[in-house]
């Protein structure tokens, strides 16, 4: 019996046990401190965010900036953004000569003007897993226009035939004269980056904060005016300059580019057409021993760059080399390779371009690009052909499209549009051949008789 | 290929096991003058197999059937659901199978072997990609396209127990394993492997009871990776984390997992030595694993701790050839996850920077059995075994606050009769089960994707209804001498969920049974 009252007794009591949950992911207390540029009198902040998103969960947190917080403990990337407003001098004459006598001199006085800008600063990679506070300083970058050209467009997914596989040789970047001045093409680089921004190693010397590594520089040829662009126009520089519907019926014609990037190839196998139509692009440099196509899953880094000194004197001083150390589970493996590298002042427009499911850091820094645009959420995401990334409309100033460009491509672009030269051709949009009916200014706001 | 393989299985499963159980049933001197069909009816009886937590300890199975009997058989699985139940695992399946299933008794001893080969076709499987969904729920790994998936299992397992004095000991062992794969996109090829080994030991006699104690250990491993061959890329893959949740960050093409896992766990038992009497058995077990993402360098991504108590306290009695029982079973069990967070992954080291639990799963049941029956030694008898229970489920996931929480009333009742004509035995099982949703609630917070949510609204779905089966199995069994019967078994069964949504269950079983 007293075996009996035992074993009940365990059993009642085992039965109405149970472990206790937690109640909240456990979480550490943020503060964040803003630094503002040196170099910007009287900034004044009109309106500004600071949100952090939590790279693990993929959850969007706006916080306050000057207040300290809690978040999930956890790796995060921050961003803070601003509207503001500051001074800058300029010159500009306080006389007025009609007023004056002959022989007087016009004298020449500073003028403070109070302009309207942007800030904005990123952090990549934040560990918020601290017992005690964790302080913050986040660098903010005013955006200045270089008064130059910008990337309107990158098609790098390219097109599948109608068997469903995928096709070569029609992807393109297009450039625009965002000014209201004639802009001049000619030196202007077209670089892709070495690094990928899924796969991120202690690289050293670690030379990122101010040059971009590249394997690709592709520069518009020209005396220095020979080829002007009107404001508000664009260059296309494309892969192959053909009319790739003769090979893919599911692809468009690009027989009227203005830039092609050819490559003498040395592999037999894998031969670059050379178009009759279209000229080709001065190539400085290329990685591949047979032809440069855009990387097609979008992981790399894009920009264009003035290059101020010859071809020779570039190649010869602007090669290094670099090491990391890869851990595998086979073992430990330093490496070494190298590359080229571009100043990032001489870059005049930059973007990061990545997936989401896959990214792991921004190649260009937020004085380049503040953010990243993608097509394609996964990698080998088999949604992304017949995609591009496309700059949003800003407004129309005489008839002219401005263009928005914030030095942020993932404020800047529309994501996953269908290419601007599939829209004014009509041509397949995907692998069944449904035609593109609809013509839009940035793959969002669709042209009307208003706003042509 | 196939076909190759098939007959090895034979050759080292079936061959031995049907060889070894024919000599064990000729050398079984004290049982061998009873005619088959006697065996079965016996060894089948509602009154046998009424209790069933203590033998989980091997010793308890000890003349757990009073005669020695085995049993070929090959057959055929089929399962269709109008619309999935849980949708992660399939709409239904088809399965053909051959089993070697037999236990031996002798003069001091009793042993137990059961070998089985089973392939066939999981229908529709969506948003999982991993084999023994029910095991590693939910950080398994899925996507949106899913489809129809195969697999092949291996099982085989024994046991032994001796009486020596007023102490009886006894081992059991078992190993299965499983292949599990698809030949279109997106292409999991899943190898599993599953090894119990329990240990235990009872004092006899201890007034009119065996009193025992046992000691489990279980072992499991998966590898479970993905293939596309699609050129043009492939869907998402998602790592589940639980209600409707997934590890955002290792979306993608993380497509090599692997899960290792074990399980420790024991039992207090008594047991009457005879016939009638009590029953009371408590279980406790805790189940560990690890999902481990392989294409990250060895991702520890998420871990489980599992703990389930289980009791079962009942009564029988015989009185000359009528029996009767009550039984109650109570089980508890608690599934807490833990994701980990990693930091900044230079050089494509992943470090560990936290851990937060995020998913709890619990579920309470109580029910109480009962039976009655008459005529089990006889040539015409019958059963009825009516049965209610209460089960309470309730899942959290902790940040975005999701909870689920469900109470069900189940309620069953089966009636059996069997009757030998000369030289054969006809038995038809009758059950019908009802079960009604008493509360069911699902809150969400902060959605960050809809989609993500699907495979949670299709299973919270028939979750909260009630549902109504009806069953029927016959078996018919023809001797074909003293010691030998061929025997076939049909099996039928549907069920009825609200909104006309249907599942049917057939089975057809042709063996040989000595």
């Amino acid at each position: 019996m007293k075996l009996k009252f035992i074993l009940f007794i365990t059993l009642f009591s085992v039965a109405f046990v149970s472990c206790q949950d937690e109640m909240d992911v456990p979480r550490a207390t943020t503060g964040v401190t803003i630094v503002y540029p040196d170099n910007v009198q009287a900034l004044t902040i009109l309106e500004e965010t600071l949100v952090f998103t939590n790279v693990s969960t993929g959850e969007n947190v706006t916080v306050p900036v000057n207040e300290n917080f809690d978040l999930p403990r956890g790796l995060y990337n921050c961003s803070y953004k601003a509207d503001v407003t500051y001074q800058t001098t300029s010159e500009g004459a306080t006389s007025n000569p009609d007023e004056g006598e002959a022989g007087d001199d016009h004298t020449q006085e500073s003028e403070t003007v109070t302009m309207q800008g942007k800030l904005s600063g990123k952090l990549e990679s934040v560990e918020i897993n601290s017992n005690e506070k964790l302080n913050l300083s986040i660098e903010t970058f005013l955006f200045s226009d270089k008064d130059d050209f910008i990337i309107e467009e990158i098609f790098f997914t390219g097109t599948l035939r109608s068997s469903g596989s995928q096709y070569y040789g029609d992807s393109y970047v297009k450039i625009y004269n965002n000014t209201d001045h004639v802009l001049y093409a000619d030196g202007l680089a077209l670089c892709e980056s070495k690094f990928k921004s899924t796969q991120y190693f202690d690289y050293t010397p670690d030379i990122r904060k101010d040059t971009f590594t590249v394997w690709a520089i592709y520069v518009i040829p020209g005396s220095g005016k020979e080829h002007p662009v009107q404001p508000g126009e664009s260059l296309i520089l494309c892969d192959t300059g053909i009319d790739h519907r003769n090979a893919n019926p599911n692809s468009f014609d690009l027989s009227a580019a203005d830039f092609e990037w050819y490559d003498e190839s040395t592999k037999p196998s894998h031969m670059d057409i050379d178009s009759p139509t279209v000229p080709n692009l001065d190539k400085w440099y290329c990685y591949t021993l047979s032809f440069w196509v855009l990387h097609n899953r979008g992981f790399c880094s894009y920009a264009l760059a003035r290059i101020p000194i010859d071809k020779e004197t570039y190649l010869r001083d602007y090669y290094y080399t670099y090491s990391y150390t890869m851990y595998l589970p086979a073992g430990t493996f330093p490496m070494q390779q190298s590359a080229y590298k571009i100043p990032n002042s001489w870059i005049v427009d930059g973007v990061n371009c990545s997936v989401e499911a896959a990214r792991v850091w921004d190649i260009l820094p937020p004085n380049v690009d503040a953010g990243w645009t993608h097509c394609g959420k996964i990698d080998h995401d088999k949604e992304r052909y017949f995609k591009s990334v496309r700059r949003k409309v800003a407004g129309f100033e005489n008839g002219r499209c401005i263009l928005q460009d914030t030095n942020n491509s993932s404020d800047d672009f529309n994501t996953e549009c269908v290419p601007s030269i599939i829209e004014q051709q009509g041509t397949a949009k995907d692998a069944q051949g449904t035609k593109a009916s609809t013509v839009t200014w940035d793959g969002v706001m669709p042209k009307t008789e208003s706003n042509k | 290929m196939m076909r190759k393989e098939l007959n090895i299985v034979f050759l080292v499963i079936f061959v031995p096991a049907f060889l070894s159980s024919v000599w064990a049933e000729k050398k079984d001197t004290k049982k061998e003058g009873t005619p088959v069909l006697q065996r079965i009816t016996e060894n089948s009886s509602v009154y046998t197999s009424f209790f069933s937590l203590p033998y989980n300890n091997p010793v308890m199975k000890y003349r757990m059937y009073d005669y020695t009997l085995n049993e070929v058989s090959v057959g055929g699985d089929y399962r269709n659901e109008s619309l999935p139940i849980v949708v992660q695992m399939g709409d239904g399946f088809r399965y053909g199978f051959v089993d070697v299933n037999s236990f031996i008794n002798k003069r001091k001893s009793s042993m137990w072997g059961k070998a089985s080969y089973r392939n066939g076709i999981q229908k529709n499987v969506k948003w999982n990609e991993t084999s023994d969904y029910l095991l590693l729920y939910p950080y398994v790994m899925g996507d949106t396209l899913g489809g129809d998936f195969k697999s092949e299992r291996y099982y085989f397992g024994g046991g032994y127990t001796a009486e020596s004095g007023r102490f009886i000991w006894g081992v059991d062992a078992s190993y299965s394993a499983t292949l599990g794969y698809r030949q279109v996109d997106p292409r999991p090829r899943n190898v599993t492997g599953e090894l119990d080994f329990t240990l235990g030991a009872a004092l006899t006699e201890v007034g009119y009871y065996r009193v025992g104690l046992s000691v489990n250990a279980f072992k499991y491993k998966q590898k479970n990776d993905i293939k596309f061959y699609n050129e043009q890329g492939n869907v998402t893959l998602y790592h589940f984390t639980g209600m409707g949740m997934d590890y955002y960050r290792f979306r993608g093409e993380k497509k090599e997992t692997y899960y290792k896992g074990h399980r420790f766990g024991g039992s207090l038992n008594l047991l009457p030595e005879t016939k009638s009497g009590f029953t009371v058995n408590v279980s406790f077990d805790n189940f560990r694993f690890e999902k481990i993402i392989s294409s990250l360098n060895e991702l520890p991504m998420a871990k489980v701790d599992e703990y389930t108590w289980k009791a079962e306290v009942g009564y029988k009695q015989k009185n000359d050839n009528r029996f009767w029982g009550m039984k109650t079973n109570v089980s508890n069990n608690h599934r807490k996850g833990t994701e980990n967070l990693f930091g900044d992954p230079a050089n494509d080291i992943y470090p560990l920077i936290a851990s937060a639990q995020q998913y709890s799963s619990k579920q309470a049941e109580y029910t109480l059995s009962g039976f009655y029956e008459s005529g089990a030694s006889a040539n015409f008898g019958w059963a009825v075994c009516p049965n209610v229970g209460f089960h309470q489920v309730s899942v959290r996931y902790i940040y975005p606050m999701r909870t689920l929480d469900n109470d069900r009333l189940n309620s069953s009742a089966m009636v059996r009769i069997w009757k030998q004509i000369r030289r054969a035995l006809l038995r038809v099982d009758g059950q019908v089960r009802y079960s009604a949703s008493l509360n069911s609630q699902l809150q969400l917070s902060d959605i960050v994707d809809k989609k993500t949510l699907t495979p949670l609204y299709c299973n919270y779905r028939f979750l909260s209804t009630d549902y109504i089966f009806l069953q029927l199995a016959l078996r018919s069994d023809i001797a074909i001498n003293r010691r030998c019967a061929l025997y076939v078994t049909a099996y039928w069964q549907r069920g009825w969920y609200t909104d006309k949504v249907y599942t049917d269950g057939i089975s057809a079983v042709i063996g040989v049974a000595f």
